[in-house]
């Protein structure tokens, strides 16, 4: 992994950068105000959940339902 | 009988002792307060025991007991709730210092439940943050710990329940669980912990993690006291959107059904294969397998998805749901929050809608999947946990997103989990497995457990007891 750089491999072998600035950027846009110690222990986790979101983020058929889907008989 | 001698019964022991009147409510909540007293400090099972409540209970349910109305085998037995579940007119906190002033104006359905059948309430269980922060030192109260060894982690979230049950400071225990909250605590305890199918147990009243995820269940010494417990909280509830409008059955009727003639699909891959679980765990696996076989079931290996993939959909749906819930507060007054949560959540944000959306839409193969093999075999096996219990010291801040939970599959899935002790390291530490059931068939699974409980020696000793 290169200095600076968040990365990881999915499972297709793509490689998701994220500069650390980036990363603050994004917390402040969201407007988290985490603290220097903080930012930085998050962002070298930061792979662990690009990996998941790389893992459920699949070639699916258009068709393919969420489990979420709405269901207007349920609360009745 | 002596307060520890009654503080080691069963639910089921204790009940036929209560209705003939062998022994009083009373004299029981009192064994139960004075454990307590004398081992919380070192446990810190317990952030409230609500002491004068519980008498007041426990006199009622005497005069109750004695003039004939006894309402079942949970009238009189003390039991203890996780700090999630909504008690009215006691502090329902979470472990958080948001809500260290919460006072509940209602109680949670599973609350009302468990009042209306009798039961005693000790006071409230030390819970991870909002069932997902922990351990930590930064909340207003401090971690669980686990009575086989209390420099141990008890596993989370619902750590305080598993202690308490472990150790004879609750007769019974709710916890929820939303990637395994009841079940690593039982892993780790020792102990039996049900995660019914999602739906059957009224989530409504008890704090949120994630929507889609969350269930309600109970944590007992053995499974039999579980079944005892879900007579009393399961079935459908109006007010819960999630709830099963399905009948249920007595789960006690049926526990000494054995598994003779059943199939049972072992999971190997998932704790030697996919992860590489600690030897003792597959040693015991290898053990159970043989156990059930020798009971007259079929056990035979089973291939399901990647574990990766169950928990990879479980996180990123139970991140951005946990995410809407606590957005607001977390970006106002983060400073209210434990390191560990506030960090999790954090990271949370950069979970996307269409992450989320493509979990879900992965969670329907996955859950089809496990159908599929329960439609071959009457239950599925597999270890509950890579390890026995850490020390508490020594879990990283994000170790929940690092290692695979094999518990994930299963709220991912919805199906009936039982988690029971299957052994003990060297360490005298206690690990345990899974016994996953068809959808709502959580009487089969409590007597699969049954018959695996009745057959091997795991119950013969308790920690803290002499």
């Amino acid at each position: 992994m290169a200095a600076g750089f968040c990365g990881l491999d999915d499972r297709k072998g793509a490689r998701i950068l994220m500069e650390i600035e980036e990363f603050k950027r994004r917390l402040a846009e969201a407007g988290l105000k985490p603290t220097d110690a903080a930012v930085q222990q998050m962002y070298a986790a930061l792979p662990l959940i690009e990996a998941m979101r790389a893992r459920v983020n699949r070639n699916y058929d258009m068709a393919d339902e969420p489990a979420a889907t709405f269901n207007a008989r349920l609360g009745q | 009988m002596s307060g520890d001698n009654l503080c080691r019964l069963t639910i089921q022991e204790a009940a036929p002792m209560l209705q003939r009147r062998e022994i009083s409510p009373v004299e029981l909540t009192e064994a139960f307060l004075a454990r307590i007293e004398e081992l919380n400090q070192t446990l810190a099972a317990y952030v409230c025991v609500t002491s004068d409540l519980a008498r007041t209970q426990a006199k009622q349910a005497e005069q109750e007991i004695g003039n004939g109305q006894y309402r079942g085998p949970m009238h009189g037995v003390p039991i203890g709730l996780k700090d999630i579940y909504a008690t009215k007119g006691i502090a329902t906190t979470a472990s958080s210092h948001l809500h260290v002033n919460r006072i509940p104006d209602a109680d949670a359905e599973a609350t009302a439940r468990l009042a209306a059948a009798g039961a005693v309430l000790l006071g409230k269980l030390t819970t991870h943050e909002f069932a997902f922060g922990g351990p930590s030192w930064d909340l207003p109260t401090p971690p669980a710990r686990n009575p086989w060894n209390p420099d141990h982690f008890t596993g989370g979230s619902s750590s305080g329940s598993g202690a308490a049950a472990a150790a004879g400071l609750a007769m019974g225990t709710l916890g929820s669980d939303t990637a395994g909250s009841i079940r690593m605590p039982a892993f780790f305890c020792g102990i039996a912990g049900l995660k019914p199918t999602y739906g059957r147990v009224s989530r409504r009243g008890v704090t949120p993690l994630a929507f889609s995820l969350d269930h309600c269940g109970p944590m007992t010494w053995s499974v039999a006291d579980c079944a005892l417990m879900m007579n009393a909280i399961a079935g459908y509830d109006p007010k819960d959107p999630a709830s099963a409008n399905l009948p249920v059955p007595d789960h006690a009727a049926t526990l000494d059904d054995g598994v003779k003639g059943k199939r049972i699909g072992l999971i190997k891959h998932f704790y030697d294969g996919d992860i590489q679980a600690a030897e003792p765990i597959k040693l015991a696996m290898a053990a159970a397998a043989k156990t059930f076989e020798s009971l007259g079931a079929h056990v035979e290996e089973v291939t399901l998805p990647s574990l990766r993939d169950f928990h990879a959909c479980n996180f990123v749906i139970m991140l951005a749901e946990a995410y809407a819930i606590h957005q607001a507060s977390i970006t106002k007054t983060p400073e209210k929050y434990g390191e560990i949560l506030r960090d999790r959540m954090m990271l949370a944000s950069f979970i996307t809608g269409y992450d989320y959306v493509q979990a879900t839409r992965m969670r329907t193969s996955l859950k089809a999947a496990v159908d599929t093999a329960l439609s071959k075999y009457d239950f599925l096996l597999t270890a509950g946990g890579p390890t026995p219990a850490p020390k508490l010291e020594q879990m990283p801040k994000f170790y929940v997103f690092e290692n695979p939970l094999l518990t994930s599959p299963f709220n991912v899935s919805g199906h009936p989990v039982l988690s029971v002790c299957n052994g003990f390291s060297d360490a005298k530490l206690p690990v345990g497995m899974q016994i996953v059931g068809r959808p709502f068939d959580e009487a089969g699974v409590l007597a699969a457990g049954q018959a695996f409980e009745q057959a091997t020696p795991f119950r013969n000793e308790r920690p803290m007891m002499q």
